[in-house]
């Protein structure tokens, strides 16, 4: 079996100098642009580690709402009140290429949903777990867990609370 | 809270040329707030990427993704066997 990675939210031990995923935005956002977002509370970081302080993996977690459109009001009273959906963003994340190709990118996803069911059920009210994959060929990645990928914006996808709470309350 | 101060061999310089006016305001504004010139520019340029590649916190909706949405959250099929998978593994892994 491989190596279980430790998650764990950001701190000044991590060394995130090496990591290098096969895109290049993730990789400079990681070095340089994370920390803005941090430092401000726009989103929670969560490293993935194997072993050392070396970072193979990442993940962010923010909150998000999710407008409907106006028009499509037919089917809203399935939400009651909401024209605007709670639901909380996996906005980026990134595996190393050193352990790409062995489960470690759905590792982090089934991590990231059960943080986003947490703070779901303790913190903040969520009713969608939003994902931006970053290259078409993520999109299949999710699309094989059961994300729907938007009709009008296929690299976004979504996936509900309701099913996340139903996988972590399954006796396992 | 971590910065960005940290600084690796693989960083490069950029270089652009700006009034002096400019400069001198953007040192004094790094300053106030505790950072070089060069960690302050840098989150100045990802505060612009950012606002570029349309990174938002509102997710707007055309209808047709209304439409997906509102299917997905009245879908109560259990889900799917890859996901559930997923989930057993972690689960077995990870103690959640």
């Amino acid at each position: 079996m491989r190596p279980t990675l430790r998650i764990e939210p950001l701190d000044e031990t991590h060394d995130r100098s090496r990591f290098n995923c096969a895109d290049d935005a993730i990789n400079a956002y990681l070095r340089s642009g994370l920390d803005r977002d941090v430092g401000r509370y726009g989103c929670v970081a969560y490293m993935a580690t194997l072993g050392d302080r070396m970072v193979v993996g990442f993940d962010t977690l923010s909150n998000a709402v999710v407008e409907k459109h106006r028009l499509a009001r037919a089917t809203r009273d399935r939400v009651p009140g909401y024209q605007s959906v709670p639901a909380t963003l996996l906005g980026r994340m990134g595996i190393d290429r050193s352990i790409a190709g062995r489960g470690y990118g759905t590792d982090l996803v089934v991590d990231a949903a059960h943080r986003a069911l947490v703070a779901a059920r303790s913190t903040s009210g969520s009713s969608l777990l939003v994902v931006d994959a970053k290259s078409d060929a993520l999109i299949g990645f999710y699309v094989r867990l059961g994300f729907t990928s938007l009709p009008d914006q296929p690299r976004r996808l979504v996936y509900p609370m309701h099913k996340i709470e139903q996988l972590f309350s399954r006796q396992a | 809270m971590t910065t960005t101060e940290s600084h690796d061999a693989r960083d490069v310089r950029l270089e652009a040329r700006v009034p002096p006016e400019l400069k001198t305001i953007a040192q004094r504004t790094a300053a106030r707030r505790g950072l070089s010139l060069s960690s302050f520019l840098c989150q100045a340029l990802w505060n612009e990427i950012e606002r570029a590649s349309e990174q938002h916190r509102v997710i707007a909706l055309s209808v047709a993704d209304s439409a997906a949405v509102d299917a997905v959250l009245a879908d109560h099929e259990a889900p799917n066997e890859a996901m559930r998978a997923a989930v057993a593994s972690y689960r077995e892994r990870y103690g959640h």
